[in-house]
Formats: structure tokens, sequence, C-alpha cells
């Protein structure tokens, strides 16, 4: 292997373009990456950073450019021609086979080409390959019985195990608990310290600050620039160079009054097909005026239980009140929920039916709002779609015609929430509202959550702790299928032990 | 060298590429006649001329494209809520049955003025029946509807074939499988001194009555968004097993109307030759319509005039009529391959 002056990158992106139809996710992006660097791609949703990435790891073929892997031009057909060169990427989505175990999965598709597979070499091989990582795993553990956190190492060591030099992670850190994203970015400086080199894809400014040594920005797919890490000052001069503007990083919350308690649940515990609890002894309350957080990491409880609030998960055992009335929980599913709206986390497939228009899209909830004896009254629809875009400012190419597809993420949520918004609901349950979406558009949906607490009581499920902090009075941790504990997110000292809760640790 | 699969960003206007699916299925025949020794030009003349050439061939595509937009809309209408009805063809069996019920032991004891609605009603009533099971078994267990539906086919002309060999069988009949024919008042009025009969009029009604349905009533939107995303329909609290088992039995009525056609429009009695494909023939004619049932009609009669004009076919060449199954398969691959084909490409990629 030739190894050019140390100043020679080593892997040189020029030129490269990419189109996707008539949108440009990559505009003629250079990109230098250094051996042994933590290399942050940083950029708002949409800015190209995925499509960038992937062309690395040979999942897309650039439309134009080059690309030159210790100085020699690549092109890479599919991602295993990557993988031969040493490029790899941990995607979001992990790709692992659940039922087989953790060497099981990682040997899969290497295709040796070998009659009979030792199982218990090649197991004692990456437990060996696992220590010298320092990456903690049980090569003969089920892939469904790992956390996040452990299976997005399998992931790595898949990759290490095919030799790969160059890691790429898209959004690390999405899916893991605080104690886990400590745990993974000792894991990415080790690999760094042991000659890798590594890059990740995030919109998140404290990763960056914290763990890059090289800095990239994406812009609307331009590269807006690359620089040290050490150049930059603060979060704010990074943010304002990723949107190109002045972005509140703190959000303002003017004191609202409480009200009423509007909805409160007690004893909620519902059990999976084969008598595990999904969750249990779930008590919880919300005022009008306040917004409750539910936090935790993914997969402790939190999912099925908001299923269970919104009243869309059928067996469930204790007792619902809302707006006043007692429900059996049971009967919750059934139970006339006029006030009440909630704003699935899935805004693509749940919230929206892709193919339809805005205006059909805007039936979907309020159905039976817009009726002229037995037929749809569809230009009243229209009007009050019209005027709900414009109300929440949601740019749509074609106005109520544009299909619910066509939107970008930040959009069709504005667009979700003007409709579930449209007739001033007593209770809003917001799944992770802003998952997926630019700092802009984020600020805009928190923005709109805190000015319904004025008539509304808001329950916000999410797993972004930033998020929790900046909009709730009160933090309900899940924990393993139990609310652990119910902080208040006002008082600083309360509010610094929720990430520990999250993790399960009490004091 | 290895192919792989890739999304495609533009596509052509859905009717375009249901336009140019036909043409391969034409180059298909052309290179079959060629082979069986005839001029494939001569024999689409002769297929065209047969079917569309004057006013009485034509009149006869029109009869046979009746039960074609009645099992057209029956497939349609399930599969715009992603059900796979199959079962078109039990369901006609179905509806020729009861209907052939009424008019032998009921209508006899009627007001003629009630007959036709009798018999339009029992027709749609017996395909609703067959398509219960199915619906019910989907509906509250997710029993896979392909295979009941394809299934209860059997069972409904086993049990038809009982009914005009056994107990329903004309005495008079000398041994012929049929039952005895109606009594005039049960016949479904013709029109324009033809053999085009009420059916016509009932399957055209039904399309646009569907059409508009599916577009501007509550019902309507509810069957297209669970349609499209179960995910959504849950979501805004759809009463989902309900709405299937509704269109279940739409769909199986409409199928159930089309046996009611043949057996009181042209039969006039429940014989042999009631189950001879439409039902099958309707999986086509939806896919060529896209499940838009103001397309199926004009689907149903270009598909008639392809039977009709095998059968012409067969009458003046050597040709089997069956040629006309070849072309009908054909024209099945061919618009699933160009839905395909305008929304993805394939692409071939090197590989070391």
């Amino acid at each position: 292997m030739e190894n050019g002056p140390p100043s020679d990158p080593v892997l040189r992106l020029s030129g490269i373009c990419k189109s996707f139809g008539a949108t440009e996710a990559n505009r003629d992006i250079d990109l230098d990456v250094f051996a042994g660097e933590i290399h942050a791609i940083l950029g708002e949703n949409g800015a190209g950073k995925s499509t960038l990435m992937s062309i690395l790891a040979g999942r897309y073929r650039p439309d134009r450019g080059t690309i030159h892997l210790k100085g020699r031009p690549v092109h890479f057909a599919n991602p295993a021609q990557a993988l031969a060169a040493g490029i790899g990427m941990v995607y979001q989505r992990f790709m692992l086979v659940e039922s087989l175990t953790v060497t099981e999965n990682i040997l899969l598709g290497l295709g040796r080409g070998r009659l009979r597979l030792d199982m218990a070499r090649a197991e004692g091989e990456i437990r060996e390959f696992a220590g010298r990582y320092d990456l903690q795993i049980d090569p003969s553990q089920t892939v469904s019985r790992l956390s996040m956190g452990e299976r997005q190492r399998v992931e790595i060591l898949k990759l290490l195990y095919r030799r790969a030099q160059i890691l790429i992670f898209d959004e690390p850190t999405a899916v893991l608990s605080p104690p886990e994203i400590e745990t993974l970015f000792g894991i990415l400086r080790r690999l760094r310290d042991l000659g890798h080199t590594i890059l990740f894809i995030t919109h998140k400014l404290e990763e960056v600050m914290t763990l890059a040594t090289r800095i990239s920005i994406l812009r609307r797919g331009e590269m807006v620039g690359s620089f040290a890490a050490g150049q930059v000052r603060s979060r704010r001069e990074l943010a304002r160079r990723m949107v190109g503007r002045e972005v509140l990083l703190e959000v303002e919350r003017p004191a609202v009054t409480r009200g009423e308690t509007v909805y409160a649940v007690r004893d909620l515990t519902v059990q999976d097909a084969a008598g595990r609890p999904l969750f249990e002894d779930v008590a919880l309350s919300v005022r009008r005026g306040e917004i409750l957080a539910l936090t935790g990491v993914a997969g402790n409880g939190q999912g099925p239980l908001t299923a269970a609030l919104a009243g869309l998960l059928p067996d469930v055992s204790g007792q619902v009140e809302f707006l006043g009335r007692t429900w059996a929980a049971s009967r919750w599913p059934r139970a006339p929920r006029g006030g009440m709206v909630y704003i699935p986390e899935d805004r693509h497939a749940t919230a929206s039916v892709p193919e339809l228009s805005l205006v059909d899209n805007f039936l979907l909830t309020r159905l039976g709002r817009y009726r002229r004896g037995p037929l749809l009254a569809l230009s009243q629809a229209r009007r009050e779609t019209v005027r709900a875009l414009a109300a929440f400012d949601v740019r749509a190419p074609a106005g109520p015609d544009t299909t619910a597809r066509q939107l970008s993420g930040g959009n069709l949520q504005k667009f979700v929430l003007s409709r579930e918004l449209a007739g001033r609901p007593a209770l809003i349950i917001a799944e992770q509202p802003t998952s997926g979406l630019d700092i802009g558009a984020t600020e805009e949906v928190w923005q709109t959550l805190l000015a319904q607490r004025r008539h509304a009581a808001v329950l916000l499920v999410s797993g972004d702790l930033r998020e929790v902090l900046s909009l709730a009075d009160r933090v309900a941790v899940m924990f393993r299928g139990r609310i652990i504990e119910t902080v208040s997110a006002r008082d600083p000292r309360q509010a610094a032990r929720v990430g520990l809760l999250m993790a399960g640790i009490r004091d | 060298m290895a192919i792989t699969i890739e999304e495609k960003t533009s596509a052509l206007h859905p009717l375009a590429t249901t336009a140019l699916a036909v043409v391969p299925v034409f180059l298909v025949g052309a290179v079959l006649f060629a082979l069986l020794g005839t001029d494939p030009l001569e024999a689409y003349r002769v297929m065209v001329v047969g079917a569309f050439g004057s006013w009485f061939d034509f009149s006869e595509v029109l009869v046979k494209a009746i039960p074609l937009m009645l099992t057209g809309l029956s497939v349609a209408v399930a599969a715009r809520m992603l059900l796979w009805n199959i079962g078109a063809e039990g369901q006609l069996v179905f509806g020729g049955i009861f209907a052939a019920g009424t008019a032998l032991f009921w209508a006899p004891h009627m007001p003629p003025a009630l007959v036709i609605p009798a018999l339009v009603a029992a027709g749609f009533a017996g395909g609703a029946l067959w398509a219960l099971v199915p619906a019910v078994l989907k509906a509250r267990w997710n029993v896979n509807e392909i295979i009941t539906t394809l299934m209860f086919n059997y069972v409904a002309i086993i049990f038809m074939e009982h009914l005009y060999f056994g107990p329903w069988r004309d005495p008079m009949g000398m041994g012929f499988p049929g039952t005895a024919m109606f009594k005039q008042v049960a016949w479904l009025p013709r029109f324009f001194q033809t053999r085009i009969h009420l059916g016509l009029f009932i399957a055209l009604a039904a399309a646009a009555l569907l059409y508009f349905a599916l577009k501007y009533t509550p019902w309507g939107y509810r069957v297209r968004v669970i349609g499209l995303s179960d995910r959504a329909a849950r979501y805004a609290g759809f009463a989902f097993g309900r709405q299937q088992v509704m269109v279940m039995l739409l769909s199986g009525g409409l199928a159930g109307l089309a046996g009611m056609g043949e057996v009181c429009g042209i039969h006039m009695r429940l014989q042999q030759g009631l189950a001879v494909g439409y039902g099958y023939d309707g999986i086509i004619i939806a896919f060529l319509a896209r499940l838009n049932p103001a397309a199926v009609p004009v689907a149903a009669v270009l598909l008639a005039g392809l039977i009709v004009g095998g059968e012409q076919l067969q009458t003046a060449t050597h040709l089997p009529a069956s040629i006309s199954l070849v072309l009908e398969g054909a024209l099945l691959l061919a618009i699933l391959g160009a839905s395909f084909f305008n929304r993805y490409r394939l692409r071939r990629t090197r590989s070391r």
C-alpha cells in the first residue's frame, strides 16, 4: 500500500453532482478527508448529507464528479465494491437479522465459499476482534435481545471484520440514550486512535463540538465550507454557518396560567401476545396550560403507551379520564374523543397518505365535518385547507392540489399540525413532533406547541432531551415499561437528572 | 454482470402506458399467427371486422361485454381496498343460481312488475352471499382472501351442477343438463332487436355510480384511504373490518349481477356454460382499467372484442378460438409489465 505525504487526503471527492428528478441533492461538491480524522458532515435535513455519504459508500452513483481514494480514481457500482476498497457505512436503520446471532449476522453475506461453517471458530475470531476494538459484545447473543447501542456495535464490528478503514455513520446517536452516546463517542475515538478514519452525518451541534476534529457543512446540496474543529468558537457560530441565518437556540416560553386537569390515566397496563408487559401501572395527568413530556430511550414502552393514550391500542387495563368523564381503558378506543388530537411520529404514512392531495389529506381526521347530505363537502374542505396552509406557512408547490408526497418533512409536519389544530383541541398528544426536521422547522413546531398551551393540555412524547427540556413543564421518564419518575423541567437540578433517569439511574 | 432495479423519477401518464402495453401483445399475436401459417395482417383484419365490422357484430361484442363490465367492476372495487377478489367467477355463478331460483319458483306467484327488480336483487344477493364467508374470514382473522375466494369458485360451480343435474333439472328436458326455460315474465328485456339486454344499462349505471361514490362520498374516501395506506386509515379511526366486509359484499354482488344477466338475459335458464371464465376475465379488465370504474366499460368492450374476434377467426380460418385466450394472457402480462416499467428501470451493473 502506498502512502502519500501526510498532507494528502486519503479521500478526495471533486465536483460531485447527484439529482433525483428535479431535485438537486448534491451540487458540485468537493470534499477532502484526511486519514485519522473524525469528520462531521453537518447540515439541515435535506441538505444532501446522506446522499453524499451514500455515494461514497457505493449505494448511489454520482451523475458527475470523481472520487479519489489514496490518490487513485475509484468507481463503486454497489456497496460491496466500496467495502472491498475499505469504505463502509452504518445506516440509521440497522441492517441486521434480528433472529440471528451476532456472529451469524457478521458472517452473513461474506460468502467465503466454504461448505461447512465452523461457528465456534468464527465466534472466537469475532470475540477476539471485538476485544481488540474494545467493543463490548457477546458474539453468541441473538440480535433481537440487544439494545440499540449494542446493535450499533454489531454494525461497526461487521465493517471492521470486513477490513473497512473508512467508516461512515448516518446520524449515529439518533437511537441512543445519553449514556450510550457517551459509549459510542469513546468507541469512535478509539477507532481513530487505531488508525481508522471516521465520517459522521449529523445535524446536532453538540455532537460536532464534542467529537469532531474536522467539520464540513452542507447547505441545500452545496458545500458551504470545511474547516478544523478548533476554528469554531461556539455552537451559535456553527448554527449560523449551517442554516445561513441567526437561529434562536433558546426557546421563549411565555408564562401561561394552568387550568383544570384535562386528561389523566391510572394503572394503565398492557401485555404483548406472549404475556410480557409492554408497559405497567402507568399514571399521568396533564392540565390545560402545561406541557407534560413523556420521554425515554426508544423501546422502553413509550411507543405502545402513546398508542394506548391516543386510544389506538385495544385490551388495555386501567382508567382514562378525559374532560371530566372516566372510562375503563379497555373502552377508551371506542369512546368519543372529540377535543383530543394525536400527532403521530410517522407523518409520511400514518398522519398522511402520500398519494393523495392536501385537500384529501385534510379530510383524513376531519371527515365528519365535511359532509353535505350523503356527499363530501369538497369545496368547503378546499377553502379550509387553503386557509390552514396559509396560517401555518406550509410551502406547497401546487397549493391544495399538491400531493403529500411532494412536501418536505418540515412542511408536511406543519400541514399535519394545521389540520389537527384546526379544531382548537383541548388535548394534544404529539409524538416526536420534530424528529428529522431541520432547525428552522423545529422552531416553528415548538412555537406552535407552546402557543397551544393557551387553550390546551399538551402531552409531548419525545426522546430528544433538548426538546423535552426546552418545552416541557414536567417530564415523565419511562424505563422498562414504567414511569420511573416525573420531574419538573423548570428546576435546573431536577432537569439535569433526566438523562440519567432515561438510562434507569435514579440517583 | 448483475441487474438491479431502480426507481424512476419521471413517469408517463397511466393511459399512455396502457396504450403502449398493447403494442407488444399485437406483436406476440403476429408471431403466433405466422407460426400457425396464417398471414398476421389477414388474421387481425378478420378479428377486427368480425368484432366491429357491423352493428350486429358489435352488438354481440356489447352482449359479451355486459358480464365482463360487472366482473371487472367487482374485481376493481375490491382491489381499490387491496382486497384481491379472485372469486368473481363463483359469485357470478351464485348470482345466477339465486336469479334462476327466483325466476323458477317465485316469479310465477309475483306481480309481474316486481319480477325484474326481484331478479336483480336476487342476483346481487347471491353474489354477495358467496363473498360473505371469505369477507368475514379476512376481516376477523386476516385469512388470505385470494385463497378463499378462489376455492369458493369450485364449490359454487359444483353446487350449480348439482342443481341442474339434480333437483332443478328440467323434467321435460330429455336429459339436457339445465333447468326448464323461465316464464317470459322473468326474461330481461332486450333492446335494438339484438341480444343486448337490460344488464348493459345496469352495468353502465353501476360503473357511473361507483366512480361517483369513490370520488365524492365519505364512504369512497375511506375506501381510497384504506387502499393506499392502512396505517393512515387506522390512525383516522376508520372501521377497518366492517369496511372490508362491506366492499367484499359489494364486489360479490356486482359479480352476482353478471350471473343474473347471463341467466335471465341470455340463456333464460340455468344451464351448462354459465361458468366460462368471465370472473377471471374481470381481473384483466380491472387492471386494464387501472381500477378506475369509469374505465372498466371501455376495457370490457375491448376484451369482449378480442373474444368475439377470436370466435370469428375460428369460423373464418382453421385457427382455434382459444387464440384469444393467449392474447388475453399476453395483455395482462404486458399491462403489469408496463406499470412496473413506468415506475422502475432495470440497470446493468458491473461487479468485479
